[in-house]
């Protein structure tokens, strides 16, 4: 970084900074549209690409072919992006409020919360006065109740540490892990395969209605996150710093973290349980252009979105079966986890 | 304004927004234009425990073939019509045996286990089962209705004092009696009492604690009855095969296991398992060749149907979420009704697939609790 000698050198660097943030997110925001017009191309249902732009325009009117456009292929790619950008997302913010590079949802117990939750669901009905919502609505609340378990279990009266943070998430994933491992156990064959199939993550069944159903609470944890960008960069970069700038820092925390219950909740209500997004997504970007949350906020939004986009074709189109994308993102996510393990030692421990 | 004022009133406006959002969709267009309805194909749902190399077959076969093609073409057919058809005889009417009598009042019986494939043992004709697996009470169910000359699965079937007492004494216990209960096996519900059964806990051989099933066999034994271990060889790896075995062999009870996994194959576990449980040759025949004729009749009828068509035509059967079946019983039963089992994977079929592939006849359980809309994939 140039030295600062004046107030003019201050004023330059800002600019250039500024111009910097913007070309870095319009590029990331162009290559996202490219992307998600390129997804549209593709899918199991064989349309050329000029019906696909035929029916998009208007040009083409099959009823069919609207409908793969338009009913199932358009709100499958929306909900695409918004559990990734909400799961990228979440990742960052627990990386950042707690300090560890390895902080993600499906590290901190989250994941297999709401994996039993839908189990119960599934194997015995729990929660069937929601009706058709009884699957994504034990999974959404069995997410709150684990990441509220898991900040009271790492909670001290000196704050919460992010190692014992890490291993409250370990502890609790393993006891709700186990809790599934024992429904699987007990329940028949036919209800063992849907609950296996919904561990596994995938968004084969996502419509509109899903896209309703998961926009609200997303949405609401992305806000937030957005408007308290100033106080995580704070956070960050030390507590004692950012309370002596004025930044409640127990409050913020409190708050950040119901944030990314809200955007875990609602991702996995609709996808089931997709690991590592909120590991990989938050890191490439942060390699790219540092620790401002700033950048990192928009670009991780963008960004995860883009990652589960092109993860999600692949696994439905690239393969002879249509592969579940939390598989896919696990395959990917587990070296590139060894690779944070390996090369950010010193971040992690301290 | 407070950052914290912030957040509510955004919070507000968005759910609002998607409350509006989802208000709209909910009344939006007709369910049957959406999802699967699109396909225009023949829906049906059939009994889980009748769709297995078990004579209960017949009746799944019977039902999805008049959900899609309707009427028999001929129903007038009789067992010799069906034997002079060689191509239909030759696959569908012979069938290879698993037991030879010794004419010593033993039976040399060929069990089959994927531990150790085919074995030979000898056992005397037993009074009493403990049964793990459907496949083995609802052939006793069926030859015992043969025997008391009542129609399967009729209620008449469920309340004849001979069915009733053939069930209550022979079956002693087995699989986990809530099964039946789930799965509206009723034959066991109506004539076998939980109070009198042996529940052993479990519903697969690979959960079977050996000192239950050993204190199961016993009970089984009390009263000087001669009792056998009926059980899926198919599950039967290595790593089980003793803890089912050799309760059997310290008890001193018998041990059967079969594997069955065509048509031909149910028609060797139907004489196999009559032979064992003490049924005469006559009752044996007489439900073998009920089936052998139903199933001709439908062979008939679909060769009549599908005769000069070269279109490709396919049957989608789902599980439940995410999966279709792929058992072999499956696939056989849908080939056998002209239709292309290729979908039958065990893989997810998103809805896209789907319409490319185009199924004329899209088969479901009657236990999937999903509702219609759900299973047709109305709200993706």
């Amino acid at each position: 970084m140039a030295e600062l000698n004046s107030f003019e050198d201050l004023r330059e660097f800002e600019e250039t900074s500024r111009r910097k943030t913007v070309v870095i997110v319009s590029s990331v925001a162009a290559l996202a549209v490219s992307t998600f017009i390129c997804a549209m191309m593709v899918g199991n249902y064989h349309l050329s690409i000029s019906q696909v732009f035929g029916v998009l325009f208007g040009t083409i009117h099959d009823d069919t072919m609207e409908y793969i456009i338009f009913e199932v292929r358009l709100p499958r790619l929306l909900c695409c992006f918004i559990v990734g950008a909400a799961l990228s997302l979440s990742g960052l913010v627990m990386q950042s409020l707690f300090k560890n590079p390895m902080a993600s949802p499906s590290v901190l117990g989250i994941s297999s919360g709401a994996a039993f939750g839908a189990s119960l669901a599934l194997a015995f009905g729990v929660g069937g006065f929601m009706g058709s919502l009884m699957v994504p609505g034990m999974a959404f609340i069995f997410c709150f109740l684990t990441m509220g378990v898991v900040y009271m279990l790492a909670r001290t009266k000196y704050g919460v540490a992010s190692n014992t943070l890490l291993l409250a998430g370990v502890a609790m994933g393993a006891f709700f892990n186990g809790l599934v491992s024992l429904l699987q156990y007990v329940v028949n064959d036919d209800v063992l395969s849907s609950i296996v199939y919904w561990t596994m993550g995938s968004l084969n069944g996502c419509g509109w209605s899903s896209f309703a159903l998961a926009i609200a609470p997303l949405a609401i944890g992305m806000i937030i996150v957005f408007i308290l960008i100033k106080e995580l960069n704070l956070i960050s970069a030390g507590e004692e710093q950012a309370a002596n700038m004025g930044v409640n820092v127990v409050n913020v925390r409190i708050i950040l973290i119901i944030a990314t219950a809200l955007m875990v909740g609602g991702s996995v209500a609709i996808s089931g349980v997709i690991g590592f997004v909120g590991l990989i997504v938050p890191h490439i970007f942060r390699m790219i252009v540092g620790p401002n949350h700033k950048l990192l906020v928009p670009l991780c939004i963008v960004g995860g979105g883009i990652f589960m986009i092109v993860m999600d074709t692949i696994a439905k189109s690239m393969f002879s079966i249509i592969l579940p994308v939390g598989v896919l993102t696990s395959l990917i996510g587990a070296p590139f986890f060894i690779y944070v393990m390996r090369t950010r030692k010193k971040e992690i421990w301290e | 304004m407070q950052k914290n004022q912030i957040i509510v009133i955004i919070v507000a406006a968005v759910l609002v927004v998607a409350g509006i959002g989802v208000y709209l969709l909910a009344t939006g267009e007709d369910a049957e234009k959406k999802g699967l309805y699109k396909l225009n194909a023949v829906v049906t749902e059939v009994n889980m425990g009748q769709c297995s190399a078990t004579p209960g077959v017949i009746v799944t076969l019977e039902d999805m073939y008049e959900a899609y093609y309707g009427d028999l073409v001929d129903d007038t057919l009789t067992i010799d019509d069906a034997k002079a058809d060689t191509d239909f005889w030759s696959t569908y009417g012979t069938w290879d045996s698993l037991i030879s009598d010794n004419g010593d009042g033993t039976l040399d019986v060929t069990v089959s286990t994927s531990a150790k494939g085919d074995e030979t043992v000898t056992m005397s004709v037993c009074d009493t089962a403990v049964v793990m697996g459907t496949m083995y009470s609802e052939t006793m169910y069926f030859l015992a209705c043969a025997e008391n000359d009542v129609e399967v699965y009729s209620e008449e079937s469920y309340t004849n004092a001979g069915v009733k007492e053939f069930l209550s004494n022979a079956i002693t216990g087995g699989m986990i009696y809530s099964y039946f209960e789930d799965y509206d096996v009723e034959y066991m519900l109506k004539c076998v009492s939980e109070s009198d059964y042996f529940d052993l806990g479990v519903t697969s051989v690979q959960k079977v604690e050996p000192e239950k099933l050993a204190s199961a066999l016993e009970d089984a034994m009390s009263d000087g009855n001669n009792a056998v271990y009926f059980a899926s060889g198919t599950r039967m790896t290595a790593d089980y095969y003793d803890n089912n075995v050799n309760p059997c062999k310290s008890t001193g009870a018998n041990y059967a296991f079969f594997g069955p996994t065509t048509i031909s194959d149910v028609f060797s576990c139907v004489e196999a398992i009559g032979c064992i449980m003490g049924f005469d040759d006559e009752t044996i025949d007489e439900v073998i060749e009920d089936i052998q004729l139903r199933l001709y009749k439908i062979y008939y009828s679909v060769e009549s149907k599908t005769s000069g068509t070269t279109d490709t035509t396919y049957a989608y059967w789902e599980s439940g979420l995410g999966s279709t079946v792929k058992s072999s019983m499956a696939k056989v039963i849908v080939q056998y009704l002209g239709f292309d089992a290729s979908l039958l994977d065990g893989a997810d079929h998103d809805l896209e697939s789907l319409l490319e592939d185009n199924p004329k006849l899209l088969i479901f359980y009657t236990n999937d609790s999903r509702t219609m809309d759900e299973k047709m994939r109305v709200n993706q």
